[in-house]
């Protein structure tokens, strides 16, 4: 019943952005002035401005995207940067990483099936060697021995808005929602997506409970839910403060940047 | 018998002396230089200076180790030919003074980082990418320099232009910044952009 809510949902959102998929844009061309007589500056020979390009993402709700942005600007210095801190007083960052180690751990189906969707065998025999090292020799998931094999310690995490780029599924219209960020419509399916497999993931716990141990009290998924989020929120805002620092338009820097990681992952 | 063993070590030196000779292949010469650039802004770093002199210390290094003048050029794209001397010299500084800000902020603090060096690869001449994966603390990340040979320059001067950092490049990311800043109000708005941005302090 909730997967297959949940998988037609995903199918409306992949659906839409197939639909809403950016025509090409033409590209600018270049200025070809060799010798500037108005400025007077030295002539510039240089032709390998083409060596880089700006990213284009289609973005035709910027107006809406940038005042969600700056909302969730809001929330995650005034709201959540003092959570966090209150956080890391409580647990310390050791023990934090050891949560977050664990979470990780335990999305290992998300890696395994989405290896298996793109037909990456060989990686997903890597994935199960890696989560047997982690849960039979890390104390359960909570150490990351598997920075000590050379052939596991860097695995390209996969999941389903990569599966759907391996299959050349566009990235659709670009989307910031309130709290959790900016993603395209493709990687925002995907994200809905995986939850199905995700042992984090609420629907899951619903359904993996319902016949055998009887459904987890709505205290327990809360309290997976928030404790998942919360371990990895100290690294997701230095990234985001970092990026902010550095950016002349955070918006741009944030979105553009998302897009080229993205893409990078894919091709991996 | 006599004969053979002076006739032998005669020609294994010529081949050690040839080896010698021939000069090196850019992609090492690349390499190394980045090698010698890491090591030293490491070596800066395990002094644990006060974030000011760590500034201050970068700004040489970079100067040193980065062909900053390209990373700026490239950042504002073909848009750089309608910017003055003046104005390119102001952009570069302001660019620099914002980089090596955001750099000593993230870099401060942290333990010595553990670098893995791939091969590297020529992208035209005179341009070399070396790929890296650097460990810190309990992340691992994936990060290619590209390196530039300083034209005319004996030695050889190889120097820094950009930096990928898990596909995301330096300056392909500021120059989707820069570009519709430079499309509304053309050079003196990105300097004024920039401007504000370095007098602006840095968030925590």
């Amino acid at each position: 019943m909730h997967l297959r809510r949940l998988l037609a949902l995903t199918t409306a959102s992949l659906a839409l952005a197939a639909a809403l998929a950016p025509a090409t844009r033409a590209q600018v061309p270049a200025s070809g002035r060799a010798i500037d007589e108005r400025t007077g500056a030295a002539p510039d020979l240089a032709d390998d401005y083409g060596d880089y390009d700006s990213v284009q993402v289609y973005d035709p709700l910027e107006g809406f995207n940038r005042a969600v942005f700056k909302f969730n600007d809001v929330v995650y210095t005034r709201v959540l940067r003092p959570t966090v801190t209150g956080y890391e007083w409580v647990v310390r960052p050791p023990v934090n990483r050891a949560i977050a180690n664990f979470y990780d751990n335990v999305r290992y189906p998300v890696r395994l099936v989405n290896c298996l969707l793109q037909g990456k065998f060989e990686r997903a025999g890597l994935e199960t060697k890696k989560f047997a090292v982690n849960t039979l020799g890390g104390l359960g998931g909570f150490i990351r021995q598997s920075d000590k094999v050379p052939d596991i310690a860097k695995l390209p995490r996969e999941d389903l808005g990569q599966t759907l780029g391996f299959y050349g599924v566009p990235h659709g219209p670009y989307l910031v929602i309130p709290i959790f960020g900016g993603f395209s419509v493709r990687d925002l399916g995907g994200r809905v997506g995986d939850t199905v497999v995700s042992p984090t993931g609420w629907e899951y716990i619903r359904l993996g409970n319902h016949e055998w141990t009887g459904e987890l009290e709505w205290e327990w998924q809360t309290a997976i839910t928030v404790t998942d989020t919360l371990s990895g929120l100290p690294d997701v805002l230095d990234l985001y403060t970092q990026m902010k620092n550095a950016a002349v338009d955070p918006y741009v820097s944030l979105r553009d940047g998302t897009r080229r990681y993205r893409d990078a992952e894919t091709a991996r | 018998m006599s004969l053979v063993r002076p006739l032998r070590s005669a020609l294994a030196l010529t081949a050690l002396l040839a080896a010698l000779a021939l000069p090196a292949a850019p992609v090492d010469e690349a390499r190394a230089a980045l090698g010698v650039g890491i090591d030293e802004v490491s070596a800066a770093l395990r002094d644990r200076p006060k974030q000011d002199d760590l500034i201050a210390q970068l700004d040489t290094l970079v100067e040193k180790h980065f062909a900053f003048t390209t990373t700026t050029r490239l950042a504002v794209g073909p848009a750089w030919r309608d910017f003055t001397p003046e104005q390119r010299t102001k952009v570069e500084h302001l660019f620099s003074k914002l980089v090596i800000r955001t750099y000593a902020d993230r870099i401060a603090g942290d333990a010595a980082p553990d670098i893995n060096y791939g091969a590297p690869t020529e992208l035209k001449a005179g341009r070399v990418e070396v790929p890296t994966v650097i460990r810190i603390a309990n992340a691992t990340y994936s990060i290619v320099y590209r390196l530039e040979l300083e034209s005319g320059s004996t030695p050889a001067r190889w120097r820094v232009y950009d930096v990928v950092a898990e596909g995301v490049s330096l300056i392909a990311n500021y120059r989707g910044q820069f570009e519709p800043i430079l499309r509304k109000s053309g050079p003196g708005g990105l300097i004024e952009t920039l401007t504000a941005k370095v007098a602006q302090p840095a968030a925590r």
